[in-house]
């Protein structure tokens, strides 16, 4: 590859309107990203019509600014109130929340900026030398391989469910029911749909998430009657301390890897990328064992795993023509509404501006620090809002939100039914993360163990002949059963009390 | 006082609507108004990229807005059924293709394409017949003859069952007399990655997303199932030429909902022609890779008649069941 290409994309850095553009994608982003029920997808979608009429780089810079800052956005809401703005803030949930009980909501959005400018920096860099060499692996994983993935993000249910164990598999297992909603992905066989075109798709995951995570907070802060008590938040120490981030940097590095990597296989993206990233902190991080009670590793690690995901997941929709998520999928439409056709002719002919492309997602990870480390006194006043006007506009949110994925009402109804069932969990202890995470990586597990039959001709050896299927299945063994296999190399000294604790944060 | 409050407004809500209803009324100068389009499909999708740059040229030419909604779901059934029972007063439009007719042999709930009135068709799409460019066929009868020799062993990437791609499959692999393992995925892009990937040997979907890997060598054309040779790839021969007398693709277009006024849908019709003649719309719409072909009303109903019976021929003389349970 020759570097003047690279610089050819350059000379938009004179452009004065790509700046402003990316700035207010930025800005717009993690406005959307952290109000409750506005997800980045939605976000996203919305705004694609705006930038008809714009130039395709300076489009362009906005939309990833938007991508960018949604995403980070998302974790601001999870932070503060317990409710993830995106899919991919879930994991953040579990420890910043519990930070933010603690009065030290801004240390928890200093730590996710931080950790989600490292994440996005590390990914553009990959994204802008590598991205040919990581669509090129990305290719070869097949069904087999898809089902190793998914596999492992089932097997992580397990470890990260706060709580009861057992609560969080009959969470996943009910998750997996849900997502078996719709026409089957192989055969079109309708289950479940109950006469409903609305069903043919499946129950979509993110109205259910919004409505377990925002409707039944809601719901759960009117009954408890904790709207009267407000944490009160120290707001001295945003910045966190060179001390912690030379501490996390191994582990913001370990998670940015898993982030660029997943984010790069087409389907899987950020939500599973932040949660096999918590997950891998909790196993080996250095704070492994208070991962859950309120440590910034447990925001440091999911967030640089989801802001590393936007630019892994740009590689195979820039380079083969394929987008790795949703979100990419909606950006890819606006490419093509531009007259450009990513894939690999755009990436060969259309060089200056896929460069642009890595310019304006650089510029989008420094606005996204700069306004998130500047807004973070501000965000976290937030919470000193009057529950009396937070809650409502709360539920408007949601209801707007779910409304405007795909301009549908029935999705309103998931929202509700979701959210009052959510409630009724939260009653009994039970943790809601488990659900979405079975409904989104149950169909991607389903339909791929078929796939992988098909293409095998029914053999299931093929799961253990493809070396990286392979590699992958040991993977969910040592995660299931490692902590057995160390037990019986070391004596155990201390007791495991997780069924004990009734601790549900989630 | 409460009760003079809720006159009031109950009076100024009824006012307005009057005032609506009347509007509508009027229609001595179809569009007066703004024309709303559904679009049964996701916002960046095929038909939503196809269908935003014509409806902005109509705004100019029409002189009212058209509004854009997109309503997915279903693979296009969603909307297709809101087109359906939506009031036929020519302000409300939307868009269909080949999946709204084939929804009903896979979906317990489907569209019918007699309850619309079809306006124009502006782009077609014609199947391929595409392999790995590592792959050792150079041309279709070599591909055949190896199908022929291994029934059943040729992996065949679609779009998922009883989708147009699978449709495309069904048939061509009928008219030629092979049997292929027809391997699903969820949509054409993916469809395409499993072939690049060389997860499957083959793939039927439509040109637009294979061109640019076959451009960049990395797939191979053996055959286009369109009726002529395509512009762009003057040295790949139609299955036609090769002797397998079928033509197969997909189309889009505008619809209304039944008993929209003739004259209106002409109007509209009109308007879409000269819109597709205009060098710049074409140049776009060749550039995303689509086909732009403009066929009136009748032309149209032509061309989803075809598609019908292709798919009755499909199921009820091959036999092909889209759903196994």
């Amino acid at each position: 590859m020759s570097f003047d290409l690279y610089l050819a994309g350059l000379q938009y850095f004179a452009n004065p309107m790509m700046f402003v553009t990316s700035f207010f994608g930025v800005l717009v982003g993690i406005i959307f990203g952290s109000l409750p029920g506005l997800t980045s997808t939605m976000t996203i979608a919305v705004f694609i019509p705006f930038t008809f009429g714009l130039s395709p780089v300076v489009s362009f810079a906005f939309l990833l600014g938007l991508y960018t800052g949604a995403v980070y956005g998302g974790s601001i809401s999870a932070i503060l109130i317990n409710i993830p703005g995106t899919p991919s803030s879930i994991a953040t949930s579990f420890d910043g929340y519990p930070l933010c009980q603690q009065g030290r909501a801004g240390e928890a959005i200093g730590i996710s900026t931080v950790s989600s400018g490292l994440g996005g920096f590390f990914s553009v860099i990959v994204l802008s030398i590598a991205a040919p060499l990581i669509a090129s692996i990305a290719l070869k994983f097949s069904a087999e391989e898809y089902v190793g993935i998914a596999l492992i993000g089932l097997s992580v249910i397990a470890i990260i469910s706060p709580g009861s164990t057992v609560k969080g598999l009959i969470g996943g297992v009910l998750g997996l029911i849900l997502g078996t909603v719709g026409l089957d992905p192989i055969s079109s066989y309708p289950r479940m749909v109950f006469g409903k075109a609305e069903l043919l798709d499946g129950i979509d995951s993110i109205p259910v998430m919004i409505g377990v995570y925002g409707i039944a907070e809601m719901f759960n802060q009117i009954a408890k009657d904790e709207h009267r008590t407000v944490i009160a938040q120290k707001l001295e120490k945003i910045l966190p301390s060179m001390k912690d981030v030379r501490r996390l940097i191994p582990s913001i590095f370990r998670s940015s890897l898993i982030g660029t990597m997943i984010g790069a296989i087409p389907a899987a993206g950020g939500s599973i990328a932040s949660l096999v990233a918590y997950g891998q902190e909790k196993k080996f991080g250095r704070n492994r064992d208070k991962l859950g009670t309120g440590v910034i590793d447990g925001v440091a690690a999911p967030e640089a795993a989801n802001n590393a995901s936007t630019g892994g997941a740009l590689i195979p929709m820039m380079t083969l023509g394929v987008p790795g998520d949703p979100m990419t999928a909606v950006l890819m439409g606006g490419l093509i509404i531009q007259g450009l056709r990513p894939g690999p002719i755009l990436f060969q002919q259309q060089m200056p501006f896929v460069s642009s492309i890595f310019i304006s997602l650089l510029l989008s990870v420094v606005f996204m620090v700069i306004i998130g480390l500047s807004g973070a006194r501000i965000f976290s006043r937030l919470i000193t809002v009057k529950k009396s006007i937070l809650i409502p506009a709360v539920f408007i949110f949601c209801l707007v939100g779910s409304y405007a994925i795909n301009n549908s009402l029935f999705d309103v109804f998931v929202l509700i039914i979701a959210g009052t069932i959510g409630f009724l969990l939260k009653q009994i202890h039970f943790s809601v993360a488990p659900i979405i995470l079975g409904m989104i990586l149950g169909p991607l597990f389903e339909t791929n163990l078929r796939r992988s039959l098909m293409l095998s001709e029914g053999s299931w050896s093929t799961f253990v002949t493809r070396p990286i299927s392979l590699l992958f299945l040991i993977t969910v063994v040592l995660i299931l059963a490692g902590p057995s296999l160390l037990k019986l190399v070391k004596k155990p000294k201390v007791q495991c009390e997780d069924e004990e604790t009734d601790d549900v944060r989630i | 006082m409460k009760r003079i409050m809720v006159i009031a407004i109950a009076l100024t809500l009824s006012l307005s609507f009057g005032l609506y209803a009347e509007g509508s009324q009027d229609d001595a100068s179809y569009p007066s108004k703004d024309v709303k389009v559904i679009i049964p499909w996701s916002v960046g999708g095929m038909t939503d990229v196809l269908t935003r740059p014509i409806t902005s040229w109509m705004e100019d030419y029409l002189g009212v807005n058209f509004i854009v909604e997109n309503k997915p779901g279903g693979g296009g059934v969603v909307g297709s059924l809101l087109i359906e029972n939506s009031k036929n007063d020519g302000y409300i439009i939307g868009t269909t293709s080949m999946s709204t007719i084939s929804a009903k042999y896979i979906s317990p709930v489907y569209p019918d394409i007699k309850k619309v009135e079809l306006i124009s068709q502006v782009i077609t799409i014609p199947a391929t017949v595409t392999v790995n460019a590592d792959s050792p066929w150079q041309t279709l009868e070599e591909y055949i003859d190896y199908c022929k020799a291994n029934p059943g062993k040729v992996k065949n990437s679609n779009s998922g069952n009883g989708a147009s791609a699978h449709i495309y499959a069904e048939i061509f692999a009928a008219e030629a007399g092979i049997e292929l393992n027809h391997i699903p995925y969820a949509g054409y892009a993916e469809g395409v990655t499993a072939l690049l990937g060389g997860h499957v040997d083959s793939t039927n979907i439509p040109l637009p997303d294979v061109a640019q890997h076959v451009e960049s060598g990395q797939l191979r054309l053996l055959a286009i199932a369109s009726a002529e040779r395509h512009p762009d790839y003057p040295d790949v021969p139609t299955l036609r030429e090769l002797g397998y007398d079928v033509v197969l693709g997909n189309y889009s277009g505008f619809v209304a909902p039944a008993g929209t006024d003739p004259e209106k849908i002409r109007i509209l019709d009109e308007a879409i022609g000269k819109c597709m003649e205009d060098p710049a719309i074409r140049t776009f719409l060749l550039e995303a890779g689509y086909q732009p072909l403009y066929s009136n009303h009748e032309e149209f109903a032509g061309v989803v008649k075809a598609a019908e019976e292709q798919l009755e021929y499909l199921v009820n003389d091959l036999g092909v069941e889209f759903v196994d349970d």
